[in-house]
């Protein structure tokens, strides 16, 4: 059985250091409980813009761009007009591609060097949870590393309502799932114009983001909640200077959702009617039930669930109730490490057990393209899939081998593996483990052998 | 009253057998292996420039100084006395003259808004909007399939890096990746799988499978090989392209192969041709090369499965009808679609032509779908998969039992 010192690091954390399975066995749970107490360690500076400036800096390219397209519509385009169009367009691209750069190799660094890599795996859970494809649009490209460093870091210790109210507004998520073009049609603006509402954000957010498929909603209910999230644009709109929330938008009047009836108007429904949702029994089950799923494998006994769900009821979704109600479970711990670590955990991980602190961006999106799990690709609204199996199919696991070669061969100067193998696994060292290592042809593929071995892979 | 067992109904009266047996006798002449590929050309293929109506009295007018040449090296291959292929798709013109290639003109999906994101999803997943993202056309079809049929128990592959939009909801498919990464050695392989034939069964057969599809569809080294052989004469095509020639190598080996998948995926990129895009020697001209040289990869990836094959070459939308001021093409509606593969009944452009005439154009600037592409899907599925039209107008195309599927697109002999 696997010790609960690797466990902490595993099932708990982003995979060992070298000698930190030994350096935390005499209290391998007060380990992972202690970081419950340090939210700050899920922030991330490195000097990323803040929302003010991204605004402005997509205001600025989006109007320059949106100036040189009118200017090629009016007929006779000049050759000068042509390329102006081609300058902007290009502007913007770079700016995009460099704050993806950036985003993306602060979380990384992040990951490799944090020394509360549980804090780590929650802001991991909860990206995923309310997950966000960067590509779909060009304020989303714009904003999704924004998006997960104001409204999952900062609130993955915090409580589930405040992290759905600061998610469901977020531009980055108004604009993934459309709701930027809603419009009421008894708005100020619906009645001048021809205009309808976009449910797309409202059925995700009762499907996926709180009471869940089972959750009793109707689609009468998916279109109240549509009526209440009109107006809600993000603030992020090209040239027009627009309110994140414009009432000219919104269509007026009361709500009764999920049999709960909402009085207030304007801005301050939406608040409500997500305090409804978020405190609703079947968010505390459907949340209770991913968590579980999630940390301890698809087969999580119910009584795990039914734990997590009353800490969720009970502290009105406190969610370092939850994670310490998780850690004090003693099947928590000692379920055996069913679920295969997803590539992205796995790139971290890798980088960890050598020690690595920093990884050139260009390498970690390549990689993270070639392993299957591009940073914020993912496939649809629900995420990356979590059940124990996924990302084992077709060639990933000779993918997962060709990239820890890669990393071994670039990045590392690794010489004696049957050592560092001792340092990174101790008594968890499986013999097979450390014999296949001890006889590798050179200290690359021990590496790989080393890596790739069930400890690295599951957990 | 107890339901009739399965094995009753297998031992059951002459009248059921005689009608359940009608089909295995037709299987028997000729034992059926179908497989069946999609590929999807992202960015928005210009129907106009592939498969060009050069009769339509209004073409040259729209097409200014982007008209297909008729004679000359980059001459177009007439298909007919009104469309003419684009003459960077010598392998496609062969298959037409074998009577192995069709092309649908003026299709469409639903979908009539002009995004590629939302295009593609509803392409992809056979619906008419673009907010379902749980499963696809061609999972689902794959998914009705009866469990014991080969086609069915051996699944897809797919070259992607996860299981694409189309192929959800199937319930086996494999995925591929063209070469990146530096390979490690049969050897370290070897130790690995060993290593976890002690530790970790689930890890274990993850490993094997892994290597036995790169046994299938050939290793990487292999592969790049085999490329270099066929590029050779191919200066023009482009890097990107490259990979979309190894997945198609791999995917071509993958159904061939007598335990391997019988239905695959495979995409390529660079159709949205909003600047430069001319016919033979621009943007789009290289593209259609790289695109011929995947089929070419393809048939003789395939061998003798080939004759076996359908391959429907589908893009999200088509293009503006006439050329814009960069001398490229924007976002349309209708365009071409291609079936290809010796099961096809080829050598035909089946179309409702619309015109070009500025009245016939869909909001005055695109070519007006005609045909609903699903109908040209729902028409393969059926006959060279066998699977049921009302299954397909409600579980694989979902609220289309109206929409009746195109017949004669597949050779009798094969359905």
């Amino acid at each position: 059985m696997r010790s609960r010192a690797l466990t902490a690091l595993t099932r708990f954390g982003l995979g060992p250091r070298p000698g930190e399975v030994a350096a935390i066995s005499t209290d391998p749970v007060g380990f992972v409980l202690a970081q419950c107490d340090r939210p700050q360690s899920a922030l991330i500076d490195a000097g990323l813009l803040d929302r003010e400036t991204l605004r402005e800096q997509f205001m600025e390219l989006q109007g320059a761009l949106q100036e040189a397209s009118r200017a090629v519509r009016t007929g006779d385009t000049t050759p000068e007009e042509e390329e102006a169009r081609e300058m902007a367009v290009q502007d913007r691209s770079q700016m995009v591609q460099k704050l993806r750069r950036d985003e993306v190799s602060a979380r990384v660094d992040h990951g490799l060097t944090t020394d509360n890599p549980f804090v780590e795996r929650l802001v991991l859970f909860w990206s995923n949870h309310f997950a966000i494809e960067w590509r779909k649009a060009v304020q989303v490209r714009f904003t999704i590393g924004l998006f997960e460093r104001e409204a999952i870091r900062r609130n993955v210790l915090g409580r589930f309502d405040e992290m759905l109210i600061a998610s469901t507004t977020h531009p980055a998520m108004l604009t993934y799932l459309d709701n930027h073009r809603s419009i009421g049609p008894n708005s100020r603006m619906g009645q001048r114009r021809n205009s309808s509402i976009n449910e797309n954000l409202a059925r995700e957010l009762l499907e996926l983001h709180t009471v869940g498929v089972g959750g009793g909603y109707t689609q009468e209910d998916v279109i109240e909640l549509a009526n209440t999230l009109t107006g809600w644009n993000g603030g992020i709109m090209g040239r027009r200077n627009i309110p994140a929330f414009q009432w000219r938008w919104h269509e007026p009047g009361p709500r009764t959702i999920m049999g709960t009836h909402y009085t207030t108007e304007g801005e301050e429904q939406l608040t409500d009617v997500l305090l409804g949702l978020a405190h609703h029994p079947a968010t505390a089950r459907h949340i209770a039930t991913k968590f579980a799923r999630h940390f301890v494998g698809d087969d999580a006994p119910d009584s795990l669930i039914a734990d997590l769900e009353a800490s969720f009821v009970d502290t009105g979704g406190d969610l370092k109730a939850l994670s310490l109600t998780l850690l004090e479970s003693d099947v928590a711990w000692d379920a055996p490490p069913v679920k295969t670590v997803p590539p992205y955990d796995f790139m971290i991980g890798s980088g960890r057990a050598f020690g690595i602190s920093r990884l050139p961006e260009n390498f970690v999106l390549r990689s993270a393209r070639d392993l299957a799990q591009d940073v914020w690709a993912v496939p649809s609204p629900a995420g990356w899939p979590d059940d124990d199996r996924a990302f084992l199919g077709g060639d990933s696991l000779l993918e997962r081998m060709d990239y820890v070669l890669e990393l071994v061969r670039r990045h590392t100067s690794v010489r004696d593996v049957p050592e560092l193998a001792h340092r990174l696994l101790a008594d968890d060292l499986d013999p097979f483990v450390a014999e296949a290592v001890e006889r590798a042809e050179d200290p690359s593929q021990g590496a790989v052998l080393l890596l790739m071995s069930p400890a690295f892979q599951r957990r | 009253m107890l339901h009739p067992t399965r094995r009753g109904f297998l031992a059951g009266g002459a009248a059921f057998t005689a009608w359940a047996s009608i089909p295995k006798i037709a299987y028997a002449a000729r034992p059926r292996d179908p497989r069946y590929l999609t590929i999807i050309l992202r960015g928005g293929m210009d129907g106009l420039a592939a498969v060009a109506p050069v009769g339509d009295p209004a073409y040259e007018a729209v097409r200014d100084d982007a008209v297909m040449p008729l004679s000359g090296p980059n001459a177009a291959i007439p298909l007919d006395n009104f469309f003419a292929l684009n003459a960077r798709l010598p392998t496609v013109a062969d298959l037409y003259r074998r009577g192995e290639a069709l092309f649908v003109h003026a299709v469409q999906t639903p979908y009539r808004d002009r995004s590629h994101f939302q295009a593609q999803d509803v392409l992809e997943n056979g619906m008419t909007s673009d907010v379902h993202h749980r499963d696809g056309w061609l999972g689902r079809a794959i998914a009705e399939l009866p469990s014991a049929e080969r086609i069915a128990r051996q699944g897809g592959f797919a070259a992607a890096p996860s299981t694409p939009l189309v192929m959800r909801g199937a319930p086996n498919v494999v995925t591929w990746l063209p070469p990146g990464l530096p390979a490690t050695s049969d050897d370290t392989r070897a130790r690995l799988l060993s290593l976890y034939e002690h530790t970790d069964p689930v890890l274990a057969k993850a490993l094997a499978e892994g290597l036995k599809l790169e046994e299938v569809a050939g290793t990487e080294s292999d592969l790049a090989a085999s490329l270099d052989q066929q590029m050779m004469d191919m200066g023009q095509v482009r890097a990107i392209h490259r990979q979309a020639v190894s997945a198609a190598t791999a995917a071509g080996r993958s159904l061939a192969a007598d335990d391997g998948p019988r239905v695959g995926f495979l995409d390529m990129t660079g159709f949205d041709t909003h600047r430069g895009q001319r016919v033979v020697d621009g943007a789009l001209g290289m593209t259609l090369a790289g695109l011929d040289q995947v089929i070419s990869a393809l048939r003789s990836a395939l061998g003798d499965a080939w004759k076996d094959t359908v391959v429907a070459v589908v893009t999200e939308f088509g293009r503006t009808v006439r050329m814009n001021g960069s001398q490229g093409t924007d976002h349309g509606t209708a365009t071409v679609a291609m079936l290809l593969g010796g099961a096809v009944d080829g050598g035909r452009v089946v179309a409702d032509w619309p015109g070009l005439a500025d009245r016939a154009l869909y909001e005055g600037r695109d070519l007006y779908p005609t045909t609903d592409l699903r109908a040209v899907l729902k028409g393969t599925l059926r006959d060279h998969l066998g699977l049921d039209a009302r299954l397909l107008g409600t579980n694989v195309f979902p609220d289309t039992a109206d929409l009746r599927p195109l017949d004669g697109l597949i050779r009798a002999s094969s359905g």
